[in-house]
């Protein structure tokens, strides 16, 4: 018995709920006070020992972190420190949102209307970009891991190191992943809110050019108006909802990625300016591609706000045969209320989370590796 | 008529009732220029020519005294400025004065202000006590906590940096080292000056909060007698659903309503005790769904709304378009005050605020510099003596950074409260779908859409998150420049003392390897020279 959530969403939440990113219990459990409470229970656990594996790798004599010089050694420290930055922010906002986590999840079932069961193929259908984005991340990061692990001779240290960077790396994907699962569910609500929108303006031009209306029309527009009006109240609150409940995580695990990528930038150009033999710089590639996945997922999400906007405007409120006051008055209001909540995903009102960002990061890993090449020939100099 | 007024006025408390030992203390240590009888007794804030003669003469007292501690503690600096890098030197010397500049800067302008201070706090007084007209109480009580807090925090940070420095960087044999205490000065008068406009801000945040919970209660009342009317008319035989809610809700969202009742307990309380039937399952999630977002205290929440709720779920005010749009207009009225006031206040601390941010983003980059610095064992400036040991580093930075960064998140949280309220607004118009009351709701909304309040620092930046993001940045690139320097010229000099002593022996044994060696370091000191103009 899957409920209301359909298997796919099901299926997804029950393994954040394993991984302790999903704070509440589903639908069809039993006891969900429990359930929550033994969730908390194991996100807390699981930041612990995490929190102590991290440690345990920047306080050990072993060779966890990179010997060769200085730099590189803070280098792999800041990776470790800043994934459990990302470790800690992630379950702490798992065990304190648990609130706002729950008041999306009931609100998306408010807004789902569906009659009866949905096939497995059209939910695989509605969830591509989700599926695609979290299965062929995985795929990636494990082929690319077997495929180096053939080339590369293993040495202490990068088994060391990998074996327990890994995982935190893998918790920061899916973390992102989930990330984007929700702002799919809201592109989904918005995108459904724009059809309508789409339906009902061509329906009022099509009304006037013709004249074929029926008594009674212009309420009718209005109601389903209104009607939209607090769907797109609900969606906006399910926007601030997903805001609450992932904001700090959104940082950190932007922030680690980002820090990843700019580190590893700069071990690479070091790995090729010494000839040294390893390109296990080759596993920053599925990093690359995590932030366009979320930068891309949230930019689709916030286009859409404009559009219903514009729709909103298309509709026909007077023409040569039919003038409709109220529901010009009601379009304003709407047309107010879209001003008055945009939706704007940005992680703490620091930076909003479109493309523009893309091209801002690209920036600073570019400046950021220019700052570290310069470092090379210094810490190589002889008296060093 | 009057007597009534009188009797408003009284049930208002000041808000600088809750201001009384931050006053003291601030006069004290002369932050602010007013009479200290006047406000004890009246609690307003006025003009005083012997508070301006002595914060004066404070001002005089700190700076000649910051200027003793500069030459008795810069003795050491000068034996020592062969031996540092001349960068350090350069920037210890810049920043020596940036502490005063701060302090001058806030008791400068709080002389300045000492008139207008006061009004301002007289134009909040008259928006509570409008807001008391609306039936919207304010709780002071939690400003009086919250200045507490902070002077304690500020106590706590400033006295274990100034003894953790004391006791273990300072060479407290000699008695000169009791000067160093006036070390603290400039930072505790600037925290000190910062939280009565910290403070200051929250209360305006309370008051935005306030109208945004009138307007949403007023939503909450009407959804219920929707509810009531519709269950009156159908005799509970049908669902009572909005056109809006998807069918068999009930059946699919029971564990989720557990959920909710379960992490909110302040509805789910409400909701069990007026609903009883069928009908008025969806109030109290309906009513949470209108409350999350901002935290609220479940225990006001219920002491507030549930006289309310029995007395008004007969009646709603947004039923009658006539009666609340005096409602509704007047509390724009108030906002668009409270807008005004903002913007007032942010004039009055413009360039403090100002002062304190380039502090903040100086200060923070040179103590991480010196921090780098103290770790290769070279000598810093003696007035960044904290930056030897990291840990007194550590908290002397979140000191720092919590001062700007608590500010800036403040205006933003402001700001956005303020915004919060055409929300609520529009949900007020929605909910009652009214013709008349759709005309009100456009124009306040369009009235609010331009009147938002945002804080800037003199107009140079806005003080909201998106500026942090541009700091932090700032910061990080800064500090890795600044180390790149101080790599090429520690490399510059062991180059010259290398290639001194290379000479030596090489016009000794003059052998052909030697020379080559030499002339390769050569090349070194003349690339790294070129690099860096403090070499």
């Amino acid at each position: 018995m899957s409920g209301h959530l359909g298997q796919v969403l099901q299926f997804h939440l029950r393994l954040y709920q394993l991984l302790g990113f999903h704070g509440i219990a589903l639908p069809g459990d039993k006891s969900p006070g429990r359930m929550r409470r033994r969730l908390r229970a194991w996100a807390l656990f699981l930041l612990v020992s995490l929190s102590a594996l991290v440690l345990w790798c920047l306080t050990s004599n072993d060779d966890f972190l990179y010997r060769g010089d200085m730099f590189g050694y803070a280098n792999d420290a800041l990776k470790y420190v800043f994934a459990e930055l990302a470790v800690v922010a992630i379950y702490v906002d798992t065990l304190t949102s648990q609130r706002h986590v729950a008041n999306f999840w009931w609100l998306h079932a408010k807004l789902t209307q569906r009659v009866g069961a949905v096939s497995l193929r059209s939910e695989l259908r509605q969830y591509r970009r989700y599926l695609i984005c979290l299965y062929g991340m995985m795929m990636f990061e494990l082929l690319l891991h077997l495929g180096l692990w053939q080339i590369q001779p293993l040495t202490h240290h990068m088994a060391l190191f990998w074996m327990t960077y890994e995982p935190l790396v893998c918790l920061t994907y899916m973390r992102n992943v989930q990330f984007v699962l929700h702002m799919e569910l809201l592109r989904e609500q918005l995108a459904h809110l724009e059809r309508e929108m789409v339906l009902l303006a061509q329906y009022s031009k099509f009304a006037c050019e013709t004249g074929r209306s029926f008594p009674g029309f212009e309420a009718f527009l209005r109601r389903s108006l209104l009607q939209k009006q607090r769907i797109y109240s609900d969606v906006y609150d399910m926007f601030r909802c997903f805001q609450g409940a992932f904001n700090f995580s959104i940082l950190a695990v932007m922030l680690t990625i980002n820090i990843r990528i700019a580190v590893d930038c700069y071990f690479m150009y070091y790995t090729i300016y010494n000839s040294i033999a390893n390109i296990d710089y080759y596993l920053i590639l599925p990093a690359l591609l995590e932030i366009p996945a979320f930068i891309y997922a949230s930019q689709s999400c916030m286009v859409i706000v404009p559009r219903i906007a514009h729709q909103l405007h298309s509709i026909v409120t007077d023409s040569g045969c039919c003038s409709f006051p109220d529901l010009s008055q009601q379009i304003q209001n709407f047309s107010l209320q879209l001003l008055h909540q945009p939706v704007r995903i940005d992680c703490l009102g620091l930076t909003i989370m479109d493309c523009s960002l893309l091209t801002r990061i690209a920036c600073s890993v570019g400046t950021y590796m220019i700052y570290t090449i310069q470092f090379i020939p210094k810490f190589k100099a002889p008296y060093m | 008529m009057a007597r009534e007024q009188s009797s408003e006025a009284a049930a208002v408390q000041p808000l600088l009732e809750q201001f009384q030992q931050l006053f003291f203390i601030s006069k004290i240590v002369g932050i602010l220029p007013q009479d200290l009888d006047k406000f004890r007794s009246r609690n307003v804030l006025e003009k005083s020519r012997n508070g301006m003669i002595y914060m004066l003469v404070t001002l005089v007292v700190y700076v000649l005294l910051y200027n003793v501690l500069i030459y008795s503690f810069g003795e050491e600096d000068r034996t020592l400025k062969a031996s540092q890098s001349t960068l350090t030197f350069v920037i210890g010397l810049f920043l020596t004065y940036i502490g005063l500049i701060m302090m001058g800067t806030d008791q400068l302008t709080a002389l300045r202000n000492q008139g207008r201070i006061g009004e301002l706090y007289e134009r909040i007084r008259h928006v509570d006590e409008r807001l008391y007209q609306e039936k919207c109480v304010l709780d002071n009580s939690t400003i009086g906590r919250r200045i507490r807090i902070m002077l304690g925090m500020t106590i706590i940070f400033e006295l274990s940096i100034l003894l953790a420095t004391y006791i273990k960087l300072v060479d407290y044999t000699q008695w000169m080292s009791v000067l160093w205490l006036v070390s603290a000065i400039p930072t505790f008068i600037n925290t000190l000056d910062k939280i009565w406009f910290a403070v200051s801000l929250y209360a305006l945040k309370e008051r935005f909060e306030a109208i945004n919970a009138t307007l949403e209660e007023l939503v909450a009342t009407h959804e219920k007698f929707k509810l009531w009317l519709r269950g009156d008319q159908e005799a509970a035989a049908a669902p009572p659903l909005d056109s809006s809610q998807p069918p068999q809700y009930d059946s699919n969202l029971e564990y989720l309503y557990k959920e909710l009742g379960g992490l909110d307990m302040g509805s789910i309380g409400k909701g069990s005790s007026m609903s009883g039937s069928g009908k008025n399952k969806v109030a109290p999630v309906a009513h949470s769904m209108n409350s999350f977002g901002e935290p609220i205290d479940p225990s006001d929440k219920a002491g507030n709304r549930n006289p309310m709720a029995s007395n008004m779920v007969h009646e709603s005010e947004l039923g009658n378009a006539a009666k609340v749009e005096e409602k509704l207009n007047n509390l724009c009225q108030v906002h668009d005050e409270i807008c005004e006031i903002g913007k007032a206040m942010n004039e009055l601390w413009s360039y403090p605020i100002l002062s304190l941010m380039a502090y903040g983003f100086l200060i923070f980059t040179a103590q991480l510099y010196f921090l780098y610095c103290a770790t290769q064992f070279q000598s810093i400036p003696s007035l960044f003596r904290s930056a030897k040991n990291p840990l007194i580093t550590v908290i002397a930075l979140s000191y720092t950074s919590g001062k700007c960064v608590y500010l800036i998140y403040l205006s933003w949280k402001t700001s956005l409260a303020s915004k919060r309220t055409g929300i609520s607004l529009h949900k007020c118009g929605v909910v009652a779908d009214d013709n008349l009351l759709y005309e009100i709701v456009n124009h306040l909304s369009l009235k609010l859409l331009n009147h938002s309040v945002d804080f800037s620092a003199c107009g140079f930046f806005t003080l909201d998150m998106e500026t942090l993001y541009g700091v932090s940045g700032g910061i990080t690139s800064y500090l890795i420049i600044l180390i790149q320097f101080n790599l090429a010229a520690q490399q510059a000099k062991e180059a010259i003392q290398t290639f001194s002593s290379l000479n030596d022996t090489a016009g000794l044994v003059g052998a052909a390897t030697d020379m080559y060696n030499s002339s390769s370091t050569l090349h070194d000191l003349v690339t790294t020279t070129m690099l860096t103009p403090t070499g």
